[in-house]
């Protein structure tokens, strides 16, 4: 099985965290392809292909469509490949995630794929700072999926809908979070980096007004 | 004001005005992720490209055109990377808009979006570019307008 990390961060991103609790033959991360223009090569040597990227502007990042257009111009690479991919995303609900799963979806004819599926894993944005056991249940959720996958299984439907979670948040979250909006509970991460910053001053700024 | 955000990659395109930016002829890098532009240096990205241009004439126009040829059954990549930079123009922290979780926004902006696809254009497509700008214009406090198809662009009301 053969992984491409579609985040722009890299090895510093929650992306390769997640990859990295799958078994795989290859990872690779689609940040550095100008320096390995290989990638093409070790798509036609795999049958498995997973990419793994977080949602950026309610979509792929620029940099995984750039590369789905690569397969396209050589799109007989991936006839009968299976591909899978994995999307997250900051915001909690999976509502976000809905656009780019149903673009995936056709990319399934259009590539002639023998298998396509997608995974949702949203409100992952803080994976990567969290100690192992507050990612468990994701984590476990992550890989009974990649092991179907992998295995030529059905992914569990039970499974995806419980790592997608909620479409939207309930009523009861929404009136929390207004509630931690005001009491300003939300914004505590962002204003510790900040002030860390030396920012914090500045962070409601137009600089271009 | 309008701003015209040119993404197409498969024609030779000729700039109508100062408000009409035609990205291939352009230099942008992909935005990297470091959120500097939301922790560092709040409303500035950190990467010294052409992309500000984009941003300055993008915070004063209440009409946002993108303009993309159909590529992988999406808009270009060209165009893609160019969106996702405007990020600088919301804050970080997060509030319930419409019912969902979205970014506060850091200008007094509630744009109109519209977008213009040329070529051959599935409705499948066209209904999935329809779904992405909207959820995309209620990320940016704006409202998803319209989806023009034009044969060929050469005139989009410029």
């Amino acid at each position: 099985m053969l992984i491409f990390n579609g985040s722009p961060r890299g090895e510093e991103s929650n992306s390769y965290v997640m990859s990295n609790w799958f078994e795989y033959n290859k990872l690779y991360s689609l940040k550095y392809i100008k320096k390995h223009p290989n990638y093409l090569q070790e798509i036609k040597n795999h049958e498995k292909i997973v990419f793994i990227y977080p949602l950026y502007v309610d979509a792929m990042p620029g940099l995984v469509k750039e590369f789905l257009e690569l397969i396209e111009d050589n799109v007989d690479l991936v006839k009968d490949k299976e591909f899978l991919f994995i999307i997250h995303c900051g915001f909690p609900e999976a509502v976000h995630l809905r656009t780019v799963e149903k673009y995936h979806t056709m990319l399934k004819d259009r590539f002639n794929l023998k298998r396509l599926d997608t995974i949702l894993s949203p409100g992952s944005e803080g994976v990567r700072l969290m100690p192992d056991s507050m990612n468990k249940k994701r984590r476990l959720r992550l890989v009974s999926l990649v092991d179907e996958f992998r295995s030529g299984k059905e992914l569990s439907k039970k499974t995806l809908n419980k790592l997608a979670g909620a479409e939207k948040l309930s009523t009861f979250k929404k009136v929390l979070y207004k509630v931690g909006n005001i009491l300003g509970l939300t914004n505590m991460y962002w204003n510790s980096q900040l002030k860390k910053n030396n920012a914090y001053k500045k962070r409601y700024d137009r600089p271009y007004e | 004001m309008k701003i015209y955000i040119d993404g197409r990659d498969n024609v030779e395109i000729k700039k109508q005005g100062e408000n009409h930016f035609v990205l291939k002829d352009m230099s942008i890098n992909y935005c990297t992720g470091c959120w500097d532009c939301w922790l560092k240096t709040p409303g500035v990205c950190r990467l010294k490209d052409d992309h500000n241009q984009i941003i300055k004439q993008l915070v004063k126009s209440d009409e946002w055109v993108f303009i993309s040829n159909v590529r992988t059954g999406f808009i270009t990549s060209t165009l893609k990377k160019t969106i996702d930079r405007i990020v600088q123009i919301v804050l970080p922290y997060i509030r319930i808009y419409e019912g969902e979780c979205h970014h506060f926004p850091r200008y007094d902006l509630a744009p109109k979006v519209k977008i213009v696809v040329d070529g051959d254009v599935l409705t499948t497509e066209s209904e999935l570019l329809i779904e992405y700008f909207k959820r995309a214009a209620l990320n940016f406090n704006g409202e998803f307008d319209v989806l023009i198809y034009e044969e060929e662009i050469t005139d989009v009301d410029f």
